[in-house]
């Protein structure tokens, strides 16, 4: 028994296969449906909360940001993600209607404070505008506000007085009935 | 007190000898010194470097499993990451561990075996909160058995999110610990 | 074979009357509402006369809309026939009280006990109504009554639990409000009754007895538990078993999240069976909505859940022999090594390694990416050859088998008596498997064995793991020769909302019977939902087990259980 076992021993120990994953200087191949830390595409979020109202922790808050896109994003909330509650369950990322939040391969961190692990928009955010990129934006989706407004305005106006030309078409057609 | 007072040696040596410094403090403060003077001594010096660097690299760690987390915590010591490579040893006894992982959930039940279990850990001593539910309570934030304040009863050096944390995770959250201790930063100040 | 119509209409003609109303689902389900005067009686009946042997578990509803509280016995048979017989009883809220069971069914006591200590339902000639798994400062609050007040609303932010002290010691108390005050209705006193530890010191018998502890946190014990044995000598007189250290209150936070928010948490009832526990959460809602799944997205579960059943066995057996003998015999190492195998393949296809959070209510998340079948393929036969060289090496270890054989024999009787499912009970020569018993999923199509032992001993137990684990591999490759293609998710609403109903759905977990009990009342989150683990009864058989045994053979005999507190503590 014992020679039967000091074989099976041996025979592994020359076969010698290399098992230990040597972390901190290799970090072994994970695959794509990994769920790591998340990141988000701030230039396609469109701040709508859906990743906010699916976490059954509770653990992403919708936080302004500056750096977002102002045409698609009007409020420029952006998640936040406490990773000191976050489950890596991919429930948000499944849920998320743009497809702008994902997991990526990426799972290393640490912190030495509660705060640390807290990760606001800008530290998963990718596709950040530069500051002048930003204020670009700022202006056109502020022009494009206006013109919404404008139009919006042009459209109750329109509208108004549609339904007045209605209102005299309805007397006119009341009028018609009673010539006919 | 001098040292001529000890040892049979003339005056005039004890007086020059009283003029002598090691790290800004005369000499003849240390000689014949007590236990805290020597503390003191390893406190202010690169001594204390040298036994930080001891004892960063011999991080016994409590073991411990609660939760799904004690699951990696299995795997963080076997083959495929290899702990010992940096001096991390599970323990089963808290008499001979530096390092209790919280690896799961506190409830009420057993907050107060897990306190014991740090009483009776030896100092110098670290506390790592790993996964969420050691951190913040993680999914179950809201039951009514849950203690969501861990870091109120314990000093928690290094928080490791992860549900479960990979295993690599771990090395992490130790690799980070040794660097506190390195720089003289953890919680309880060693 | 018998059918759920042949036991009704056998209940009918014994008991004219007794059945309030009933509900026959399919051939194995009938659910019933009885007298609750006749309850002990029908049980007596269908466990003489219908061979309704296993009593598998008990739930409690609170129906606060109707002021009703409901208690559902649910009864299965070894292997007679596949029917599952769900008895309601009703009990009025203010005087909550049935009868108890626990005089027909050896198991009943713990059941009972968690319902009394949860819900404050009283049940009449139970032995010892001892709170279980709450902590002693929490019984009287009855957690999960559905005006718990102490449940912390996170968006009301009223009558949060109040925080712990200092000293860690829970000073629980749900003050009351000056409204309930004001209006009179401030809750009585609480129970009265001895701790743990008195009721253990009050047995002492003899000068010469002890108590030992064992745990909470011990060496030996995969998760914290408490086994306290009384001693006398060398034997152990009787052992005491104290759980609930990891209570985290899974089934009151269910009800809490909706059907799609509850996957995650249920993967947390036992992290080495997650999938299966996604599953059976994920079926008994299927159930009530009336979907039938893909079949591509069957084929992938079943996959799935038998690879988690390789890797949960391979964890549990290597980490049990490690415990016995540490490094001579034991293949703990190589175990792991065989595991991380399969579980990167379980990982490329969810994305996590323990906690996988896949199966979704008519289908799964995703699809099994390329190269899938080839790298499973390849790491099945690594699990063969390993597994069979580890059965050699034990077969041929003369200290592990001094060690193993004859230790904690279970007879059929009695395994079936204390509830057990799962290896543990197959390797008390019941093959009693729940992919036979009541067949889901692609089970039906697929050629597999039921392996069973006739000794019972702790050897046997770790010897059916490791022929499943084989067994398991055959399925696998089974599976991905016949995989369809197709759709992996039926269409079903963002917002998942089941009719009002009530489903019992139970899978074969790597551990044994896993069973949910779900009720739904229409709304998008559920109103109970019971779990009925494995490792529950093998917790319950522990102490009956213990007794007479060495004290060093403690270890061999509670660590071949394969326990996973986890799931015990919910």
């Amino acid at each position: 028994m014992v020679v039967k076992n000091f074989q099976l021993t041996l025979k592994h120990a020359i076969h010698g296969i290399e098992v230990t994953r040597l972390y901190p200087e290799v970090i072994m191949d994970l695959p794509a449906a990994e769920r790591g830390i998340h990141q988000l595409d701030v230039r396609t979020c469109i701040g709508c909360g859906a990743c906010a109202r699916i976490c059954p922790n509770s653990c992403i808050e919708q936080v302004s940001y500056k750096y977002g896109n102002p045409l698609k994003n009007k409020k420029m909330k952006f998640p936040q993600i406490d990773y000191g509650r976050c489950m890596f369950c991919g429930l948000c990322v499944d849920d998320c209607p743009t497809g702008c939040l994902t997991m990526t391969r990426e799972f290393q961190i640490a912190g030495w404070n509660r705060n640390d692990i807290i990760f606001g928009p800008d530290d998963i955010a990718v596709g950040k505008y530069s500051d002048e990129e930003a204020a670009k934006l700022a202006e056109e989706a502020r022009i494009a506000a206006e013109e919404k407004k404008k139009k919006k305005a042009a459209a109750a106006k329109a509208k108004k007085a549609k339904a007045e030309a209605a209102k005299k078409g309805d007397e006119g057609s009341g009028e018609k009935k009673k010539e006919e | 007190m001098g040292i001529s007072d000890v040892v049979p040696i003339p005056v005039v040596i004890d007086e020059e000898l009283e003029k002598w410094t090691v790290w800004g403090r005369p000499l003849t403060n240390i000689w014949l010194t007590t236990t805290e003077k020597i503390h003191e001594i390893i406190d202010m010096g690169p001594i204390k470097n040298i036994l930080n660097w001891g004892r960063k690299n011999s991080l016994w760690f409590l073991m411990q499993p609660m939760g799904c987390c004690g699951v990696e915590m299995l795997v963080f010591g076997c083959p495929h990451y290899d702990c010992d490579r940096f001096g991390i040893i599970p323990r089963a006894t808290p008499r001979q561990a530096d390092v209790l992982i919280i690896s799961g959930y506190i409830t009420r039940k057993y907050l107060p075996a897990i306190k014991n279990l740090w009483g009776q850990m030896l100092e110098p001593k670290w506390v790592i909160a790993i996964g969420e539910c050691a951190i913040s309570g993680g999914p179950f934030y809201d039951s009514y058995n849950i203690i969501n304040n861990t870091s109120d009863f314990f000093p928690i050096d290094v928080y490791v999110p992860g549900c479960p944390p990979r295993p690599e995770q771990f090395i992490k959250g130790f690799r980070e610990l040794q660097e506190k201790i390195k720089r003289r930063e953890d919680e309880r100040g060693y | 074979m018998t059918t759920a119509n042949d036991v009704l209409d056998a209940l009918q003609s014994a008991f004219p009357g007794a059945i309030q109303e009933f509900r026959v689902e399919s051939d194995n389900r009938l659910w019933a509402t009885v007298d609750p005067n006749k309850i002990v009686e029908i049980c007596k009946f269908l466990r003489d006369e219908e061979d309704f042997d296993h009593y598998s578990g008990a739930a409690g509803v609170d129906k606060i809309d109707e002021d009703l509280f409901e208690v559902t016995e649910i009864l299965a048979s070894h292997g007679a026939h596949p029917v599952v017989a769900l008895l309601k009883v009703k009990t009025p809220r203010d005087t909550p009280s049935v009868k108890s069971l626990t005089g027909l069914f050896w198991n009943a006591d713990w059941y009972e006990r968690e319902i009394w200590e949860m819900f404050g339902i009283n049940f009449e000639d139970h032995p010892g109504l001892y709170p279980l798994l709450l902590v002693d400062d929490l019984v009287g609050s009855w957690p999960w009554r559905k005006d718990f007040k102490g449940y912390p609303d996170y968006n009301t932010n009223e009558r949060v639990l109040e925080k712990i002290n200092p000293d860690g010691y829970a000073e629980y108390k749900i003050s009351p409000t000056e409204a309930e005050i004001e209006a009179g209705t401030v809750p009585e006193t609480r129970p009265e009754y001895p701790t743990f530890r008195e009721r253990e010191i009050m047995e002492l018998e003899t000068e010469s007895e002890m108590i030992l502890h064992m745990g909470p946190q011990h060496a030996i014990v995969p998760g914290p538990f408490m086994l306290d044995l009384r001693v006398d000598g060398e034997r152990v007189k009787k052992a005491y078993l104290d759980v609930g250290y990891i209570h985290k209150g899974i089934e009151k936070i269910l009800e809490n999240r909706t059907y799609i928010q509850g996957i995650p948490i249920t993967d947390r009832m036992c992290y080495l069976a997650s999938l299966s526990n996604n599953e059976v959460f994920c079926g008994a809602a299927e159930r009530i909505m009336g979907i039938e799944v893909p079949e591509r997205a069957q084929y992938i579960r079943v996959i799935l859940e038998e690879l988690s059943r390789i890797q949960s066995h391979l964890l549990g057996t290597g980490e049990f022999l490690s415990l016995l003998g540490g490094a001579t015999f034991s293949p703990f190492q190589w175990m792991i090594l065989d595991r991380e195998e399969i579980i990167s393949c379980i990982e490329s296809v969810t994305g996590a390694r323990i906690n996988h959070s896949f199966v979704r209510q008519g289908g799964v998340r995703n699809d099994l990416p390329d190269g899938f079948a080839e790298m499973t393929r390849s790491a099945l036969k690594t699990v063969v050859d390993k597994t069979n060289e580890y059965k050699e090496l034990l077969l041929s270890d003369n200290i592990y088998r001094k060690r193993m054989e004859g230790i904690g024999i279970l007879s059929p009787e009695e395994a079936r008596r204390f509830g057990l499912s799962g290896p543990p009970l197959r390797a008390s020569d019941t093959p009693y498997d729940m992919r036979r018993e009541d067949p889901i999923l692609v089970y039906p199509d697929l050629d597999f064995n039921v392996i069973s032992r006739k000794e019972g001993d702790s050897k046997a137990r770790v010897e059916v793991r490791l022929d499943e684990i084989i067994e398991s591999c055959h399925i696998v490759e089974q599976c991905l020769d016949q995989i369809p293609g197709g759709p992996i998710r039926e269409k079903v609403s963002k917002k998942i909302k089941p009719a009002p109903g009530e489903a019992y759905y139970r899978v074969e977990d790597p551990r044994g019977e896993m069973g949910i009990f779900l009720v739904s009342d229409g709304s998008d989150k559920p109103v109970k939902v019971k779990v009925r683990g494995p490792v529950y009864a093998y917790m319950q058989a522990l102490p009956p087990l213990l007794e007479g045994a060495y004290v060093a053979d403690v270890v061999a005999i509670a660590g071949s259980m394969d326990a996973c507190t986890s799931e015990v503590d919910r």
